[in-house]
């Protein structure tokens, strides 16, 4: 991995003194982001440092980027790390450019939630804690964009793959079961099965597990139009079960244990956005679907143990959005969400229908320096929400004060990983940044 | 002799019809003449904004800004793009701007912000909402049809000792962000000296002014521009550092590609 990172740098000194009237120019920042909880224990939820440093080669056709991070984490590992966050090449033409690299790409017109927007994988490690250019995390591919006017045909090849980051420990910690309950059909007795989990096993990257995809631009009747097509592999992994028998005497084969390997299956992806402006107001929306995606299956007695555990079903997400412009200084926009698990059966440990509303009220007064902003998240289906209230204050250019609060509650019941705010109910924060920009 | 003195009637006479023609030219006549200045095609701009608020402390922006007129081709009057190169927490944020000749019709606006690396839909009607802590509104800053208004000559009035005719502009739209818009223009440059915008309440709320006019490729072009907030004690003032007319500009240059890319290639 690290040779991968230094061969990107070689690469881009390389063009960069091969390009003519390459200028170069560097920018980034230093920020120190910490949150407290606001109730008992009071304990630091996160003290991080950072050192952004973003560089850049400009030649006449050719403009190569890379992203530099070196983080300090006091509270989460105590650990210091320096972290590639992106280095990419652009090459461009009259008709089509090429992006090779690691990069992000972002395919969505969803705020705050990810259903077009899914070629990165999540960094979940702070939930929703952290920015979204840091929630996204680049990986490697060859992006190509064919483009004629406002249309344009973007062509994917990603050759990296990258799980899905999220814990399972800690407070950001994603709920997930150590024992399984099943009834024995024969005594009709519950019975408790200690849960072990494996290794996550990830792909090898070679040709055959190439992720790849494209979407179609388009610009038409005043609405801007996006098609999109995705092969790839699950980011958050889907937990395969293996049961472990033991034959007890008298009584027969009983389950002692489950394995669980998190696996990465293909997924096949169609998806469609849109945004167009009515006046005042904007209207977007996005949707997807897969024709199939494994479900966790609860079994229930024992005779179906041996099933894996999975079933397989076609699934469909659903995004309608309104931007308003409520004041000169004042924009809100409100979005409404819907999955649905098709062909649905009663054993599938998620719901058959997650729906979510957000609302977000953004201020700008004093002249874009200070900065309100309420964003509300909330999942109608499980009765769980994210408050987020924060305001910044530029006092400069280059420097910029953030003070917000994170409240999350609701049912905190969940299946493993999922997207539900009440699992963090505990989590309530109250956090600051003080940011230094050059 | 005689031809000097037929040169010298000729003149006079193409002199005097100029001088009735100006006389007689009407609100609108004055405000075409501004729009179609040196019949500009293309335009590229590269200027210093400084923001000044009420405590006379200053933020700079440094802008890009490319402009294409089409004329009527495809219903589309003109596009421009803006880029910000600096400071640093906005650098890359891009505006694309398609205004369209039809009156009534919106313009159609896309915003890329670099830390979603998204580009936003905006509502072509979102006119009074100020452009990146600038005192100019979305509005101002695109390129404001002729007929959006009516224009009445007020007549000729000095404006820092310079004879300018004042016209008068009030939006037909009713819902516009200005009450009506005031401008002091020099009759032998079709360039303004002053503009002075009113709201709603027919209160005097922004006043702009241009200065440092230099003649840059055959066209009059303001090097300071001053945007007086009243009605929020704050000032935008815009220095351009380069400027240039009529130059190769590809239709590339206006689309969601270039805006997402952050810089003309």
């Amino acid at each position: 991995m690290k040779s991968g990172k230094y061969f990107w740098l070689l690469a881009i000194t390389a063009v960069a003194f091969q390009v003519s009237n390459a200028e170069v120019g560097f920018h980034g920042y230093m920020l120190n982001h910490s949150a407290i909880r606001i109730h008992s224990p009071y304990d630091a939820m996160l003290l991080r440092n950072r050192f952004r440093l973003n560089s850049e080669l400009m030649g006449d056709n050719v403009y190569a980027y890379a992203s530099v991070d070196f983080l300090n984490d006091v509270v989460i590992g105590d650990s210091t790390a320096l972290n590639l966050r992106e280095v990419y090449l652009d090459i461009y033409s009259s008709w089509v450019d090429f992006r090779i690299g690691k990069q992000q790409i972002v395919w969505g017109k969803a705020d705050g939630y990810f259903i077009n927007d899914i070629v990165n994988p999540l960094d979940l490690s702070l939930f929703l804690l952290q920015d979204f250019e840091d929630i996204r995390m680049a990986t490697t591919m060859l992006n190509t964009k064919i483009h004629h006017g406002n249309n344009s045909l973007e062509i994917l090849v990603i050759p990296e793959f990258k799980p899905m980051k999220m814990n399972f420990t800690g407070d950001w910690g994603f709920n997930r079961p150590d024992i399984f309950s099943v009834q024995d059909p024969g005594s009709g007795l519950i019975l408790t099965i200690p849960i072990s989990y494996g290794i996550d096993k990830l792909p090898k990257s070679s040709i055959q597990n190439f992720e790849y995809g494209f979407k179609c631009n388009l610009f038409l009747f005043g609405t801007d139009i996006a098609l999109i097509y995705l092969k790839a592999r699950e980011d958050k992994p889907v937990m395969r079960k293996a049961v472990e028998m033991t034959t007890i005497p008298n009584i027969g084969p009983i389950p002692t244990k489950i394995n669980i390997t998190p696996t990465h299956p293909w997924f096949t992806f169609f998806g469609a956005n849109f945004s167009r402006p009515f006046g005042v107001f904007v209207l977007r929306g996005e949707g997807g679907y897969y024709p199939k995606r494994y479900f966790d299956f609860v079994p229930s007695d024992l005779s179906q143990l041996n099933t894996g555990m999975l079933t397989e079903k076609p699934f469909l997400q659903g995004m309608l959005g309104m931007d308003y412009q409520l004041t000169s200084q004042i924009d809100l926009s409100v979005q409404g969400i819907q999955e649905r698990i098709l062909d649905y059966e009663d054993a599938i440990m998620t719901d058959e229908v997650n729906t979510i509303s957000s609302l977000m009220l953004r201020g700008s007064f004093a002249n874009d320096t200070v900065l309100p902003l309420w964003l509300m998240l909330y999942n109608i289906s499980n009765k769980s929400y994210l408050s987020r209230v924060s305001i910044d204050w530029k006092y400069s250019d280059s420097f910029t004060i953030t003070v917000g609060a994170d409240i999350l509650g609701g049912d905190q019941e969940t299946t493993a990983g999922q997207f539900n705010f009440g699992q963090f109910d505990q989590n309530d924060n109250l956090y600051l940044k003080v940011v230094f920009g050059f | 002799m005689n031809r000097l003195i037929s040169m010298l009637m000729i003149a006079l006479v193409v002199g005097l019809f100029s001088v009735m023609s100006l006389a007689q030219l009407t609100g609108r006549d004055i405000m075409e003449k501004v729009s179609e200045r040196g019949d500009i095609k293309t335009e590229f701009g590269k200027s210093k904004m400084t923001l000044i608020n009420d405590k006379g402390k200053t933020r700079e922006r440094e802008v890009i800004r490319y402009q294409k007129s089409y004329n009527g081709k495809d219903g589309i009057d003109t596009k421009a793009l803006i880029f910000f190169e600096y400071p640093a927490d906005i650098r890359g944020t891009g505006l694309l701007l398609w205004s369209y000749q039809a009156t009534g019709k919106d313009d159609d606006r896309w915003l890329y912000l670099p830390a979603l690396k998204k580009i936003r839909r905006i509502a072509g009607e979102s006119k009074n909402e100020y452009f990146m802590g600038t005192d100019f509104t979305y509005d101002d800053m695109g390129d404001r049809n002729l007929d959006e208004d009516t224009h009445k000559l007020l007549g000729r009035e000095k404006v820092d000792g310079v004879d300018c005719y004042k016209v008068e502009s009030v939006p037909i739209n009713k819902d516009d962000q200005y009450a009506k818009k005031i401008t002091w223009i020099i009759p032998d440059k079709w360039v303004f000296q002053k503009v002075e915008f009113y709201d709603k309440n027919g209160n005097l709320q922004k006043v702009l002014t241009a200065s440092d006019i230099r003649e840059v490729d055959g066209i009059w072009t303001p090097h300071i521009l001053f945007m007086d907030n009243l009605s929020k004690t704050h000032q935008t003032k815009i220095e351009i550092e380069e400027v240039k007319y009529n130059g190769e500009m590809s239709d590339q240059v206006f689309t969601q590609t270039t805006l997402e890319r952050g810089k003309v290639q």
